[in-house]
């Protein structure tokens, strides 16, 4: 394959640009891409919106970055809003904000401070969730989940922020899952620790089970 | 007719991974996203497996996977062309329990100087094999469909294919589609059996390795 030619593409101010290919592309403003966007390095500080999908072995933003496409890439850092519609897949990603993604989301290790929607199943190896606002995902998978809610969080609801600081899904399937604040219609794991204002239809557990004393739990199976 | 399904909870305490593994080697393409089928049981959601290829598939990476990472290993799975050049001989097929002695020496004629058999025509003695020992099927029938086999399959180019073996009014047919296919027959036909190439595969490249 021939050696792709990667020019760094640098923007002030606001501008549209095709998208294509490029080495690091720095964003200071506000950007249109009309196109796929391929690159080494991301870095925004204001806005983005791709009309494609964009694929990038790092991406740092600050502000907000809207793809109509897929996201690949090796590290998402950053905060901020991430939007994107068809599946995230990055290897490790530290974020604070917002995540909003249609379809699949995959990662390897996932710190996240805020909210997250995700219309599909969220897998990652290692999932630690700090809550800020209202949640969900059809499908949680891993092997260490860790959800729990942020002393902000609280304040945030004191506010009336808008709706509980909750996490929905409908099934969390995990080797070692903490969860707080959470409601799930099904909880699997090997060690799981039900923490509290949780509300579970059915946890199935292999070793252990804890459950807070103010989390509702209907039924409890052990295999 | 349905192929055997288990559930993700059968599965894992029949092979004994965990949940971790089972997400990791799905985010890593170990396992394709349509062998996850999502039906509703009376207990809620529950993810099921086609029971053949997911026990073979987990099965290959759990003896593979020591001293490979995860994305060779992916790449191995994935790639044809290491069994496209496998060759065995007849005692190799034999000793190793791929296709049985019968078989083999009924079907197994090697083209003149040809001292190894090559893989497609693994797949075709392994495919006669299943199907005679499973007793469904008449050694004039294995006939038939070796020589179907031996004739057609190479037609698909390596494309995927599914095999159809039916029965009307005591005359037997066998039906090769590319697949995915969904065959529709009139009401005499009795489908006897329906094999696809990819399951066939796993299960071959389960006992090579």
């Amino acid at each position: 394959m021939n050696e792709l030619i990667r020019n760094p593409l640098k923007i002030l101010g606001s501008t549209t640009s095709a998208g294509g290919y490029y080495q690091n592309v720095n964003i200071t403003g506000e950007c249109q891409f009309n196109g796929d966007v391929d690159c080494l390095k991301m870095s925004l500080t204001g806005e983005a919106r791709i009309a494609g999908s964009l694929r990038a072995k790092e991406i740092k933003i600050t502000g907000e970055c809207v793809a109509n496409g897929g996201i690949d890439g090796l590290s998402l850092r950053g905060r901020g809003e991430l939007k994107t519609t068809a599946g995230l897949r990055i290897d490790s990603i530290k974020f604070t904000g917002n995540l909003d993604v249609k379809g699949e989301c995959e990662a390897e290790e996932i710190q996240l401070s805020g909210a997250f929607n995700i219309d599909g199943l969220l897998s990652a190896e290692n999932l630690d969730v700090s809550l800020y606002g209202p949640s969900c995902a059809m499908e949680i998978g891993g092997s260490r989940i860790r959800i729990k809610r942020s002393k902000a969080g609280r304040l945030l609801k004191l506010m009336k922020f808008k709706g509980d600081v909750m996490l929905k899904a409908g099934l969390i399937e995990g080797d070692n899952i903490e969860l707080q604040h959470t409601k799930a219609d099904m909880v699997r794991g090997d060690h799981v620790v039900i923490g509290a204002n949780c509300n579970i239809g059915t946890v199935e557990y292999r070793d252990t089970l804890e459950i807070h004393k103010s989390a509702i739990v209907k039924h409890q199976v052990k295999l | 007719m349905d192929k055997d399904l288990i559930s993700k909870k059968e599965l894992l305490d029949l092979t004994g991974i965990s949940y971790g593994q089972l997400y990791r080697w799905k985010r890593k393409k170990l396992i394709p996203e349509d062998w996850f089928i999502r039906k509703s049981t009376f207990t809620g959601q529950e993810t099921f497996f086609p029971k053949q290829t997911i026990l073979a598939r987990i099965h290959n990476i759990i003896n593979m996977k020591d001293g490979l990472s995860l994305d060779e290993l992916a790449d191995k799975l994935s790639d044809m062309s290491s069994l496209n050049s496998t060759a065995l001989t007849a005692e190799d097929i034999v000793s190793r329990n791929i296709v049985s002695q019968m078989t083999l020496n009924k079907f197994g004629n090697l083209t003149s100087g040809q001292s190894a058999y090559s893989f497609e025509q693994l797949i075709i003695l392994y495919t006669v094999d299943y199907l005679l020992s499973s007793g469904e099927m008449s050694l004039e029938e294995a006939e038939l469909l070796s020589q179907t086999l031996v004739e057609t399959a190479a037609k698909f180019e390596g494309k995927s294919w599914d095999l159809y073996f039916v029965r009307k009014m005591g005359v037997t047919s066998f039906i090769l589609a590319l697949s995915p296919s969904e065959l529709v027959f009139d009401e005499g036909v009795r489908l006897v059996n329906k094999l696809s190439l990819g399951d066939l595969l796993e299960q071959l490249k389960g006992k090579l390795s």
